[in-house]
């Protein structure tokens, strides 16, 4: 019954040293390994099977590419014109996918007016339309929390709000989106530095190098982050063919996305899409460093709070009450 | 010049022979144990195809079933240590036959880890940005960078220390102290390296008080200690009876007192954090209400903590009691260890870090079947490993498939 | 053997082992909830439309006696109900000597499309919030160098006779359930997946 019982016992000297090699193989013994070989290798390329179903295989070009900060600007350009490319064939859509460097004496810095927010979620959707967020599976930068007045426990508020009219009397609303932190927790915790802090503040990801581990995801104590779970899926005629690299060009499956202040948009000069869609003024956007810019009057004439201070993340995402 | 090469090439060549022979019991064993294997790979190209989506996990719960096994999974790695120690520091006996045993299971534990960690990446063909020098590895800041430099250093300092002393014997040559000792010793502190950084990979975070906590370090050694040797404890019996590989009950008592002591310890400590959550009675203790009592009226996981507390309560008793010659006492400890450690430290652990999420959201996770079978498949593949590993080492122990015997068995199933 | 693995090989090809999670499709939502349009469009001249007529202010104004009447009493202007906080007169913002222009708190009229210079009479610190910016939306640029900021006036999102703002339908929910697994079919044949 044992493995070793059978011939353990009789080492028979007289073979050759290899005698595996020249053990005698009936002929019916040769058939019946093969039909376990053969069978086996069957089901090997069956469990394999569903491989067959994958699109959008992976080019060796794809596979070396280098990671965001180690490319010549010709390796970046190639990469962008393959993306410009990508998203022609899927979508039909030419778009124009740029490289947007942080400008010179920049940090950006957000307020939110708490008094104003009326919960109405126009940011929530112009975020999905300006950055080419998967709709199903859906995938949204900006959470609103409706709050009961009286208290700031998030465990009491919801985002599955849907009344007639907003804003409710018993209620306040409270968005949260990436904070863009001093202190990121995320950038740390990422194993292949797919995601790191730019001069100007935003904490960017670079979607062809990220490995989809989610790390980043559970160091983030503001739930900013999302995952690709399946191949992103936006209608054509909702492409925004003004794309960048670092921001909302079409993510592939399996990384991991975020707010990035509409770095596209911010780096030339304009105001982040869901700044413009807010209905009530509520969202402030500026350049922190400019002591006469709109967030630098917040700072000086509001009282502002942050989102869970201690967990000493800095966040350039400021609340604000004004009534 | 090339025949320590071509001995050593033979060896691996007789050793690959030899892991398709056996008995019919063991091709049974092994046909099992290869179908879940394949089902567990079908299971995960469905995965690669799909996306992560075939899984339960979502934005709120990212990490589930695939973390939770590599955690509890490293633990098993390291209490390989509670092996070494005894026989290397104090020149136990009764364990050194033993030993090796441990090691080669510590091996497996380990590419299990890291297949857990591969199936829960959700870009796997990007692996390589992993890798020192060619990737872009954020070390030493990421505390995911040092467990991959870890595990990794740790199965390779294992794989030497037994390769080297499996061959020697296959040789039948005396293995040289200088050769094996310092790794053994490295080992030994490599051991509790790996499962202190893979506590800390959870207790960094600011974002999930449930898991910020200092004790998270000592408590993963101390339940690795108990849920290890345990596992060994079963694994010995099977080797003795399934190998006709003798083994004394010394050795098997001698670990009986290890889990003994570090049980005690695992459960004082645990006692410590269900102390620090709930009388302080902050919002940071959410996680720890849903995980025993339910949060806001989801509870799906207060079955399990409650069903894993029980185990490890009847486990601590059953080892209290006097020693008794009959093993079948300490075998439904040890087995009731294994799975309450297993829930205690995997799902128990890791999913309630997540709920509710940081913004006060409570989102529940359930495994998919797809999720299941992929983690049975890792298993079963582990298994496949260590039952081909321990083919082959119990020969060589017991000196019978060596360099100048012929040493094989019936070919036919 | 052999036998194990051609079935196990069958089973995989006739793929008996789940299926992968149904995608719930969500609705495309309305281009309406991010449209940067604001909340209402102003009256920038003193031009009032009735019937499909539309006239000057002052072609009425002129000849009827300036009254100084409660918000109560005006019958020719149906549409305008006042509710902003004590100002019961209409003369409080609108000139009585000429209803083509608005009025300050001291006698000098305003331009109507300056009316924020009537506002800011009553409202000074809400008015320097938004004459730096921190009250009220802004659109375009916020880098002036590179290009024109737009600024919202005040009634482009109050009405100045209701000033309050106005209240409105907020946009869809966000999904909670994006997949439908296999084994939740199993578990619940039917399951409302409620999705806007």
């Amino acid at each position: 019954m044992h493995p070793d019982n059978n011939q353990d016992n009789t080492p028979s000297s007289s073979d050759h040293s290899d005698g595996f090699m020249n053990t005698k193989v009936s002929r019916r013994d040769f058939l019946k390994r093969s039909a376990v070989v053969g069978t086996g290798a069957a089901a090997l390329v069956a469990a394999m099977s569903p491989l067959r179903l994958l699109k959008d295989t992976l080019t060796a070009e794809e596979f070396v590419q280098k990671h965001y900060k180690e490319m010549s600007s010709e390796e970046l350009d190639r990469v962008l014109k393959r993306i410009e490319r990508k998203v022609k064939e899927r979508y039909g859509v030419d778009a124009e996918v740029k490289d947007i460097k942080p400008m010179d004496g920049v940090e950006y810095v957000y307020a939110l007016n708490l008094s104003r927010c009326n919960g109405s979620r126009r940011c929530v959707h112009a975020c999905v339309n300006e950055n080419n967020q998967s709709r199903s599976p859906e995938i949204q930068y900006i959470s609103v929390f409706k709050m009961p007045k009286g208290t700031f426990d998030m465990e009491q508020g919801t985002r599955d709000y849907n009344p007639e009219t907003v804003p409710e009397d018993d209620s306040f609303y409270l968005p949260v989106q990436c904070f863009q932190c001093e202190e990121p927790p995320c950038t740390k915790a990422c194993p292949v530095e797919a995601t790191w802090q730019e001069k100007d503040g935003i904490t960017v990801i670079d979607y062809d190098w990220c490995i989809g581990c989610r790390y980043c995801e559970a160091a983030c104590p503001y739930w900013a982050r999302r995952f690709n779970f399946a191949e992103p899926n936006i209608p054509k005629e909702r492409i925004n063919p003004s794309m960048s690299y670092l921001s909302n060009r079409p993510r592939p499956k399996g990384v991991v996305e975020k707010c990035h202040f509409c770095l596209h948009r911010t780096r030339e000069g304009k105001l982040p899409a869901c700044l413009e869609a807010c209905p009530t003024g509520a969202r402030i956007f500026g350049n922190i460093l400019d002591p006469d810019s709109e967030v630098s009057y917040v700072l000086k004439n509001k009282r502002v709070f942050v989102l869970k201070e201690e967990a000493g993340t800095l966040p350039r995402f400021f609340y604000f009450f004004d009534k | 010049m090339f025949r320590w090469l071509r001995d050593y090439l033979y060896f691996l060549w007789r050793c690959f022979i030899l892991s398709f022979n056996g008995t019919p019991m063991f091709y049974g064993w092994m046909t099992v144990l290869t179908c879940l294997t394949l089902i567990g790979l079908n299971a995960y190209c469905k995965q690669l195809v799909h996306g992560l989506m075939m899984t339960g996990m979502t934005d709120h719960v990212s990490w589930g079933l695939y973390i939770a096994n590599f955690t509890y999974l490293v633990g098993m790695a390291a209490a390989a240590v509670m092996l070494v120690i005894p026989v290397y520091v104090y020149k136990n006996k009764d364990l050194k036959d033993v030993v090796i045993f441990g090691e080669l299971f510590a091996i497996v534990a380990i590419i299990m880890c890291l297949l857990f960690v591969l199936v829960d990446l959700g870009r796997p063909d990007r692996f390589w940005h992993l890798i020192p020098i060619i990737g872009k590895f954020n070390w030493p800041i990421s505390m995911l960078s040092w467990d991959v430099v870890v595990l990794n250093i740790y199965l390779l300092l294992n794989m030497h220390i037994c390769g080297y002393l499996l061959y020697m014997r296959y040789l039948g040559r005396k293995p040289s102290a200088w050769l094996y000792t310092p790794f053994v010793f490295i080992s030994i502190v490599w051991a509790v390296s790996i499962h202190t950084v893979t506590a800390f990979l959870l207790a960094g975070m600011a974002s999930r008080p449930f898991w910020n906590t200092a004790i998270m370090g000592p408590r993963f050694i101390a339940s690795a200690f108990a849920a290890g040797p345990a596992v060994i404890v079963l694994t010995i019996q099977v080797i003795r009876k399934a190998f006709n590989y003798h083994i004394s009950d010394d050795a098997i008592f001698m670990l009986r007192r290890i889990i003994q002591v570090a049980l005690l310890i695992s459960i004082f400590l645990f006692g410590n954090e269900v102390f620090k959550e709930f009388y302080t009675g902050s919002l940071h203790n959410a996680s720890a209400k849903y995980l025993f009592f339910g949060l806001h009226g989801h509870a799906k996981l207060v079955p399990w903590i409650w069903a894993a507390l029980a185990m490890n309560t009847i486990g601590l008793i059953l080892l209290m009691l006097p020693l008794s010659k009959t093993l079948w006492k300490l075998n439904v400890a040890c087995a009731l260890l294994v799975v309450g450690i297993w829930i205690e430290k995997g799902m128990g652990l890791i999913i309630p870090g997540f709920i509710p999420s940081p913004l006060g959201e409570v989102v529940e996770y359930t495994p998919t079947l797809n999720e299941i079978l992929v983690c049975v498949g890792i298993i079963s593949f582990g298994l496949l490993l260590y039952t081909i590993l321990l083919r082959l080492a119990t020969p060589i122990l017991k000196g019978k498939f060596h360099i100048n015997l012929k040493y094989t068995d019936k070919m036919q199933s | 053997m052999a036998v194990v693995f051609l079935v196990l090989a069958i089973s995989f090809i006739v793929d008996i082992w789940g299926e992968p999670p149904k995608r719930v499709i969500h609705p495309t939502v309305d281009q309406a909830n991010f449209s940067q349009k604001p909340a209402r469009t102003p009256a920038l001249n003193p031009i009032y439309v009735k019937d499909g007529y539309s006239y000057r202010c002052n072609d009425c104004h002129s000849v009827l006696e300036p009254s100084d009447v409660q918000k109560s009493y005006i019958s020719a202007h149906p549409d305008v109900i006042l509710e902003h906080g004590a100002n019961n007169y209409c003369t409080t913002c609108h000139s009585p000597d000429n209803r083509e222009r608005l009025l300050d708190i001291n006698g000098y009229d305003v331009a109507f499309d300056q009316s924020h210079k009537s506002c800011l009479q009553c409202h000074g610190p809400i008015y320097r919030d938004w004459e730096a910016g921190v009250h009220g939306r802004m659109n375009d640029y916020w880098d002036t160098e590179r290009g024109p900021t737009r600024k919202l006036t005040c009634v482009e999102c109050h009405n100045p006779h209701q000033p309050k703002f106005p209240d409105m339908q907020p946009s869809p929910a966000p999904n909670i359930n994006n997949y439908i697994s296999f084994l939740n079919q199993l578990m619940t044949s039917e399951e409302s997946h409620a999705s806007r």
